[in-house]
């Protein structure tokens, strides 16, 4: 799928973005792919409704200066090709980000969010109990989560991902950090599926969640790395950022 | 910051919220998963649709997703026969250093009618 409405509009409109992230949303308007699909559209709309031979050829002129040669302008002079196989189309863009919550204390918690023309999705970890016992639904030292001895009162790490939106746990329209790991070419599929399969395996490797030492941050560089992202270093505080989850490769 | 550090004031902020917890018990209880499954359950039977979920949820002021097409995240592992449509309750609990929200998720089959509601527990720390 392509980025932006190519048709009815003169440059890569990001509406159809479905971030609210501004600064993603900067990156694809300033890319120099925008500036060729509006003007080469404009280009050939013009062919199509120039009246005389003189104005069309004049359009044709300029099609090719768009494009960088005659190729399409013959095509379209000689009836062989549509004006819709005319318009370049702009490159599918898939960003890769880490974004950070703040927790507690001023430190972050760490999720990757993806980000392509039609969906935006997110990866993350965290406790899979909260039984500290304080503010419990029932009062008297115990959630909702049965204690298993094997783990801390926090449980396993517990992995999570979907579709990013509001209603979901991540979501916030303003991150305390945000940073973008990797722009691909294509859709996010491919990687979505990678991370997808990174978070089931940490979650299937029952790793002891520990606050301080292993925790939502060290589950997203454990993902990050296995996707081939080995050296981000995160923008905001993210404790445990740099712990190797101990479990199988 | 160092680690002695960070230990230390971790430390205090656990006493201090053990301290605020205990003083805390007269608050009103939390709603728990079962209880807020049963409460949905009164409202939203099965063949449920998209529309009478998103109303209940509008009415009692909780935020949703809208519709999502489980086919579209079918490279994922989700089930691509679904949709679903999700909400949630933030900080249910709160501890030092953890978030506790309820989450529920609606799951529509391909005729939009709702055929499951799942809800749990979601727990976010650093």
């Amino acid at each position: 799928m392509t980025v932006g409405s190519v048709g009815n509009s003169p440059s890569v409109s990001t509406t159809t973005s479905p971030s609210s992230d501004s600064s993603y949303s900067t990156g694809l308007s300033n890319s120099s792919s925008t500036t060729s699909i509006g003007d080469s559209d404009n280009a050939a709309t013009s062919v199509l409704s120039a009246d005389s031979p003189v104005s069309q050829g004049a359009a044709l002129r300029a099609l090719d200066g768009m494009t960088g040669n005659r190729g399409t302008s013959d095509a379209i002079a000689r009836g062989e090709m549509k004006l819709a196989d005319a318009r370049p189309t702009a490159p599918e863009m898939c960003t890769v980000e880490v974004r950070f919550k703040p927790v507690a204390l001023g430190a972050d918690h760490a999720f990757i969010v993806t980000t392509d023309s039609n969906s935006v999705n997110y990866f993350r970890g965290g406790p899979q109990a909260n039984n500290t016992g304080l503010n419990s639904p029932s009062g008297s030292g115990g959630g909702t989560a049965e204690f298993d001895s094997r783990f801390g009162i926090y449980g396993p790490i517990v992995t999570e991902y979907g579709a990013y939106t509001q209603g979901t746990v991540d979501w916030t329209t303003d991150p305390s950090g945000q940073q973008v790991v990797d722009r691909l070419s294509g859709n996010c599929d491919r990687i979505e599926g990678e991370f997808a399969r990174h978070m089931d395996d940490i979650e299937a490797a029952q790793i002891n969640y520990m606050p301080l030492n292993q925790n939502s941050n060290s589950t997203v560089r454990e993902a990050l790395e296995r996707a081939g992202y080995p050296d981000v270093s995160p923008v905001a505080w993210a404790p445990a950022w740099n712990t190797q989850l101990a479990m199988p490769k | 910051m160092n680690k002695p550090r960070l230990t230390a004031l971790i430390a205090v902020a656990v006493l201090v919220q053990t301290i605020a917890g205990c003083v805390s018990e007269s608050e009103p209880k939390a709603m728990t998963p079962s209880e807020f499954k049963a409460d949905l359950a009164k409202s939203l039977a099965p063949g449920a649709s998209v529309t009478d979920v998103e109303a209940v949820l509008t009415r009692r002021g909780l935020e949703n997703s809208g519709l999502i097409d489980n086919a579209e995240l079918a490279h994922m592992g989700f089930d691509p026969n679904t949709f679903e449509l999700k909400t949630i309750i933030r900080g249910t609990r709160k501890s030092s250093l953890v978030t506790t929200d309820l989450a529920a998720t609606f799951i529509f089959d391909r005729d939009k009618k709702l055929i499951e509601t799942r809800v749990e527990e979601v727990h976010t720390g650093l």
